[in-house]
């Protein structure tokens, strides 16, 4: 477990990052918590001989959830514990809670499980590993080992946050060399769903924060691992809808760890907009969801449990959040909206669909 | 870089590859911090900066600059803790390679307040223990938690 | 009444362990010490042409770099079966075995040159399923095997009359079990310093179980006579069988050693750890049990194909264990059974915790479940009417001697409401029993000549009145030293604290088998009480001196000798050890065990037998989701035997700790192959269980004094294991009514069955016993 040796850049401004890495074009990675990246570049994923640490960028330590920004710095375990956040934004709290364990989350950032690498059982192993299996299509070989001759890589996107925040309706900061730029965070991740290009992101530009424009939103997150701790989500999604008068005016439902990108699956919640969601809407949804998922054997859970589990992790949510939303009583859309599942300190967790084991 | 390991100031300069954990163990003989999957999810690295568990083998070095580190061997210098007591007199450790980072978990933990029952178990759930099952290490943290705030 | 022994007496390394002072093989310096890192073999089979070190050697910090070659000697566990090398020579036999070895500056440096050895294969077919491994192959993964297959060993027993037992039977119920392979996981990664002294003398710290079985293959290995080498167990992190054969980078650390000049360590990576494995077989398994009308069963039948990986390991013990573990803790008049364990071209399998023991405990449990069903009869009843006796002899020559399996059930029976669940909680809930039993130490040891007794404990006694215990088992966590401890101090009236046992130490320590095989409490402590009561002679003498009372009529309690003799007297410890010290110097004593002859005379007639066996009742309360096939285990009543406990803080770990473990091979650990890939050698990817993971345990400790156990103790280590994984499985049937007999019970697995199911006719609640 030897990395390539590397040079550590520590700027202390978004001006000083972008400069060194306009230096180094092709020769760096920026470094968030370093959870996901240093494991995988001292088993050889990749080199990086300068590693540009964005800790102590300043720009990207804000947080003002009362207002629905937070920078990309923002530990995962601050994201779980602040309650204003988690009252207005149930889904991204339950999202930070669900990454790994908690003391990952003491260094894990929201931008680093935003842009997290994909993963696959033939991509997380060793150099060792990787090179007497003659590499795969991700990285350094030619052929995908999951789905043969299959001309993309399957790689599966597992971050938690990214679902809650498509559909939580994110916008996101950019800063590049030249300009910043504020874009729905959906168009971050290209459509063609490639596991070894899984963000459209010039090659020096950083993410400096998220912006959630909705605070008055009912909203959950479900994931299913394969135990308790400290898992990468086999499935998940997560859902965020408001109704006035018994009556969406929004709703959103994004997946996350069963292809290559995270979905969006507005194409199905469009048309319900402006209805009630009785229980047949909320069948058919979860039925539909299926279509949207076509996971390959590249996890350690069968496939088709996956997408059954993400059908069903969706109908979950969505009877919770409808039954709340149709029973809040003003409808009227004066944030915070109370929603069921927002984690207070000492009782009600949001619930984890756990694999096997107990709780 | 400066920092401050155990209550005592150091002045140096890792290399940039330099893992906590080495550092810890190879460069301060602080080897009670163990290196026990290389990945993160085990959790016997855990060490406590500014006060909060991480992951030792999941840091580099030179990111500690300007920070406070504390270690096994520096929970309770020269005497046990009551946390550590309970750990031992609730058979909270067998082989005791993930006590360290147990403890310093817990440590993190009780600082918080009085935890519940599933709050202990949801805070060690990333400190892999092969021996006890976790029932008594539970056990412990909730004894100790009895005792008061500062373990 | 005992006041130290039978208490919760904490580990008395705790405190180190606690506060980060223990050492451990990897926490160890030595002046000038080099690291060492092993290249491996990318391929599972092949032929080795060439080994190009240069490159290697170019790597700035190298020391040396050795290859098989230049130490072929072959070894392993059982004498029987060495066909372990420290690196491959001539050919390789899995992927991930070594090639070279290379000692550098740093462990960087030494990874570094080690991924710069460039080897040249000659490919030979791969063997990764054991069917075809048992039959005639192109090419044998090791010389000598019978027929040009890779059958490693083949079992054949039959005891009383099967086919008649078959024929004459009121109810046949079979099981095929299919396992996939399990691994120890144990949190400290294997670590060995090795030191070539300038006298030519060999001294190995490692993270082992047995000291003195790498004690014997170093000297097998290097040609040395045994008295040139020196074996010091440090603190160890946890072993379950994983630590107990002597392993090949030992050697290689000593080889490297004994190139450079250096002090050399060895630290495996967790991938290595896990390539390493010998972690428990893959197996299959197909059981057929006879039993008349009432339910007494009357025969089982069972057949094991065992897939062994590249290397035998205790891979014959295992065979035998498959086997004749079966049997108890029922009283079976006939039994046969045909077992193989076979070579492929995977990671080795050896021995693990419950070794040899859980795959088939499992198919017998579900098949008791499944004749209690057919006959319409309570499984706690059915088993109840066919738990051995005590004191009786088996089928094939076991001796049973104290046995409280009815205790345990009735226990766990009570404690967990069975009556009023069992059948009748809703859809998805339900309630399962298993039961079990273990031996406490092999009768037979693996080194059989010369004859030496298993355990050997000695004492000193000095003018500090501090007793310090050398003896060679090993604590592995598991808290020996503290068992030990309580013995001697019991013995001899003192607190644990006036006892210090000394860390394993082959110069010092006497021989002892080391910590496998659950033999330690049992044996150890048998040869510590009997060091420590050799020393209460000494003292009673001299107590008797400066008293002018008889020696016998001193007992030692409270740190005194005390006499009832004259009107009472009490003798200070400290002033009957000076008196005895006077004009002879520190005392000293020694104490070892032997265990009775016992077992048959027939072929393979010691393997299983033991001169205590722990019994287990395991009663488990699941729930199951319908929608995701998750069994969440709500809650475990542990019945337990193991005598009298020494320490039931010890005992309630090692309960608790197994259920970790076997619901953790239950529910979804496995070591996953594609071929003979390794897919999860991480501890990520490999799925322990975490805290979030675990249900409530109830330790019901209900065993009678065993009248051959040190203070009536037998083993508490590893017959805690195999009971939870059928009695979760049976409860998951009395849920939803579906037998599983594949391992692991993972979520998807589960749901695709639960669907199956539906699709079949519907999920219910299996028929109550006799339709009540």
């Amino acid at each position: 477990m030897i990395a390539e040796s590397f040079e550590l850049h520590e700027p202390t401004s978004l001006q000083e990052a972008l400069h060194l890495a306009h230096d180094f074009p092709g020769k760096f990675r920026y470094l968030a918590g370093g959870t996901d990246i240093l494991p995988g570049l001292f088993r050889g994923l990749g080199s990086a001989p300068h590693l540009i640490s964005l800790e102590g960028v300043p720009e990207l330590r804000a947080f003002d959830p009362e207002h629905g920004v937070v920078g990309a710095s923002t530990w995962l375990s601050t994201l779980e514990r602040d309650p204003i956040l988690a009252a207005r934004f149930p889904a991204l709290a339950q999202a930070a809670h669900n990454v790994a364990s908690p003391s990952i989350r003491n260094s894990a950032t929201l931008g680093g499980n935003l842009l997290l690498d994909t993963r696959c059982i033939f991509y997380n192993q060793s150099q060792f590993w990787r090179e007497s299996n003659g590499y795969c299509l991700k990285f350094q070989g030619t052929e995908c080992q999951v789905v043969p001759k299959g001309a993309k890589c399957y790689a599966v996107y597992s971050g938690d946050l990214a679902p809650a925040l498509l559909a939580l309706g994110a916008v996101v900061e950019i800063a590049g060399p030249r300009r910043r730029r504020q874009v729905p965070l959906g168009t971050l991740f290209p459509a063609s769903g490639d596991g070894r290009e899984p963000y459209r992101l010039g090659p020096e530009e950083i993410l400096v924060s998220i912006g959630l424009p909705h605070s008055n939103l009912g909203s959950a997150y479900a994931k299913l691992r394969a135990r308790g701790m400290p898992d990468f989500p086999e499935a998940a999604a997560s859902v965020a809808l408001h109704a006035t008068d018994q009556r969406l005016d929004y709703f959103r439902i994004a997946l996350s760890g069963v292809g290559s990108r995270p979905v969006v699956l507005d194409e199905l919640t469009e048309p319900y907009l402006g209805h009630p969601l009785p229980e047949a809407d909320i069948s058919k949804i979860s039925q539909e969801v299926r279509r949207w998922v076509h996971p390959v054997a590249n996890t350690h859970l069968l496939s088709d449990y996956r997408q059954h589990a993400t059908s069903h992790l969706v109908r979950t949510q969505l009877e919770r959040l409808w039954n709340a939303a149709k029973e809040s009583t003003s409808g009227s859309p004066s944030p915070p909206s109370s929603s069921p599942g927002a984690p207070s300190k000492k009782s009600s967790r949001p619930p984890r669909i756990s694999g096997f084991g107990k709780r | 870089m400066r920092f401050r390991v155990n209550g005592l100031d150091y002045d140096l300069n890792p290399e940039a590859d330099r893992l906590l954990v080495d550092l810890l163990r190879e460069g301060f003989g602080l080897t009670g911090t163990k290196r026990g999957c290389e990945d993160g999810s085990c959790g016997a690295c855990t060490v406590l900066v500014e006060g909060e568990p991480r992951h030792a083998c999941l840091t580099l070095a030179r990111r500690v600059s300007g920070k406070e580190i504390t270690t096994i061997e520096g929970v309770s210098p020269g005497r046990l803790s009551h946390l550590q007591r309970s750990l031992v007199d609730s058979g909270g450790l067998q082989c005791g390679f993930c006590a360290p980072g147990m403890i310093l978990t817990a440590v993190a933990l009780l600082r918080r307040g009085k935890p519940t029952r599933d709050e202990i178990r949801e805070a060690i759930s990333g400190n892999f223990c092969r021996c006890t099952g976790y029932a008594k290490i539970i056990e412990a943290i909730e004894r100790a938690a009895e005792e008061g705030p500062t373990p | 009444m005992t006041k130290v022994v039978g208490a919760r007496v904490p580990l008395v390394d705790g405190p180190a362990k606690a506060t980060g002072k223990a050492l451990y093989a990897a926490d160890l310096v030595r002046p000038g010490m080099l690291h060492g890192a092993i290249a491996r073999s990318g391929e599972s089979h092949a032929r080795i042409l060439s080994i190009d070190l240069w490159d290697a050697m170019k790597e700035p910090g190298v020391a040396g770099i050795i290859t098989g070659s230049l130490y072929p000697r072959r070894f392993g566990v059982l004498p029987i079966t060495r066909d372990e090398t420290m690196l491959a020579v001539d050919k390789v036999r899995y992927r991930g075995e070594g090639i070279a070895a290379v000692a550098a500056t740093s462990r960087v440096a030494a990874e570094r040159a080690a991924r710069r050895v460039k080897v040249e294969y000659e490919r030979l077919p791969e063997y990764a399923d054991p069917e075809e491994s048992a039959g005639p192959v192109a090419e044998p993964i090791h010389a000598g095997t019978e027929g040009s297959t890779n059958l490693q060993k083949e079992v054949r027993q039959e005891f009383g009359n099967v086919e008649e037992e078959f024929r004459r039977a009121a109810h046949i119920v079979s099981v095929r079990g299919k396992f996939p392979g399990v691994t120890h996981a144990a949190l400290e990664p294997h670590a060995t310093l090795a030191e070539w002294g300038a006298n030519g003398r060999l001294t190995v710290w490692s993270s082992t179980q047995v000291p003195h079985y790498l004690h014997r293959a170093l000297a097998e290995v290097f040609d040395l006579p045994a008295h040139q080498i020196r074996v010091v167990k440090p603190t160890v992190g946890g072993g379950f069988g994983g630590k107990g054969d002597p392993m090949p980078h030992e050697m290689v650390a000593a080889a490297l050693s004994r190139e450079t000049g250096h002090p050399v360590q060895i630290v495996l990576s967790r991938e290595e750890v896990f390539l390493l494995n010998h972690g428990r077989h893959p197996t299959r398994n197909t059981l057929r049990i006879a039993a008349d009308a009432e339910g007494h069963l009357r025969a089982i039948d069972l057949d094991a194909l065992i897939d062994g990986g590249a290397a035998s390991s205790f891979g014959t013990v295992t065979t035998y264990y498959n086997g004749v573990l079966s049997v108890g803790p029922y009283d079976v008049p006939a039994f046969r059974y045909r077992g193989r364990r076979v070579y492929t071209n995977r990671p080795t399998s050896g021995a693990m915790r419950a070794h040899g023991s859980v795959n088939t405990r499992y198919s017998m449990e579900v098949a008791l479940d499944m004749l209690a069903e057919e006959i319409g009869v309570d499984p706690t009843e059915l088993r109840l009417r066919n738990f051995q006796a005590p004191f009786s002899t088996t089928v094939n020559q076991f001796r049973i001697t104290s046995n409280s399996a009815v205790r345990c059930l009735e226990a766990a029976r009570d404690r967990s409401g069975w009556r009023s669940k069992f059948r009748k909680m809703p859809l998805g809930r339900g309630i399962g029993v298993g039961c079990g039993f273990f031996i406490s130490g092999s009768n037979s040891p693996i080194h059989f000549t010369p004859r030496f007794p298993q355990s050997t404990v000695h004492l000193k006694l000095d003018m500090d009145g501090g007793v310090t215990v050398h003896s060679g088992a090993s604590d592995i966590g598991q808290g020996s030293d503290t068992v030990l401890t309580q013995i001697v101090a019991e013995v001899l009236g003192l607190e644990p604290g006036q006892v210090h046992v000394a860390a394993t130490d082959t110069d010092t320590a006497p021989v002892d088998l080391g910590s496998y095989s659950s033999r330690v409490t049992f044996m150890m402590g048998n040869a510590g009480r009997k060091a420590a009561e050799a020393m209460l002679e000494t003292l009673r003498t001299a107590a008797g001196e400066i008293s002018g009372r008889s020696p016998d009529s001193f007992r030692a309690v409270d740190g005194v000798l005390a006499s009832d003799e004259g009107g009472g007297v009490k003798v200070p410890f400290l002033d009957a050890v000076h008196r005895a010290m006077e004009h002879r110097g520190a005392l000293q004593s020694s104490g070892s065990y032997e265990s009775p002859k016992i077992g048959g005379s027939f072929k393979g007639a010691k393997a299983g037998t033991s001169p205590a066996y722990s019994y287990a009742a395991y009663i488990a309360e699941v729930s199951v989701d319908l929608d995701l096939g998750a069994i969440h285990v709500e809650k475990v009543w542990a019945g337990f035997d193991c005598g009298r406990p020494i320490n039931p803080l010890l005992v309630e770990g090692q309960i608790e700790g197994s259920i970790h473990m076997g619901l953790g091979q239950l529910l979804g650990e496995e070591m996953r192959y594609r071929g003979t890939r390794v897919m999860n050698s991480s501890l990520l990817d490999y799925g322990t269980l975490s805290a979030v993971d675990m249900p409530e345990v109830e330790c019901l400790l209900v065993g009678e004094a065993d009248p051959e156990g040190p203070f009536g103790a037998k083993e508490a280590g590893e017959g805690p294991l195999p009971p939870v994984l059928p009695a979760v499985a049976n409860a998951v049937y009395d849920a939803v009514g579906i037998r599983f007999t594949e391992l692991p019970l993972s979520p998807d697995r589960v749901w695709r069955a639960l669907r199956e199911r539906e699709r079949k006719g519907g999920l219910q609640k299996p028929p109550s016993p006799g339709g009540s």
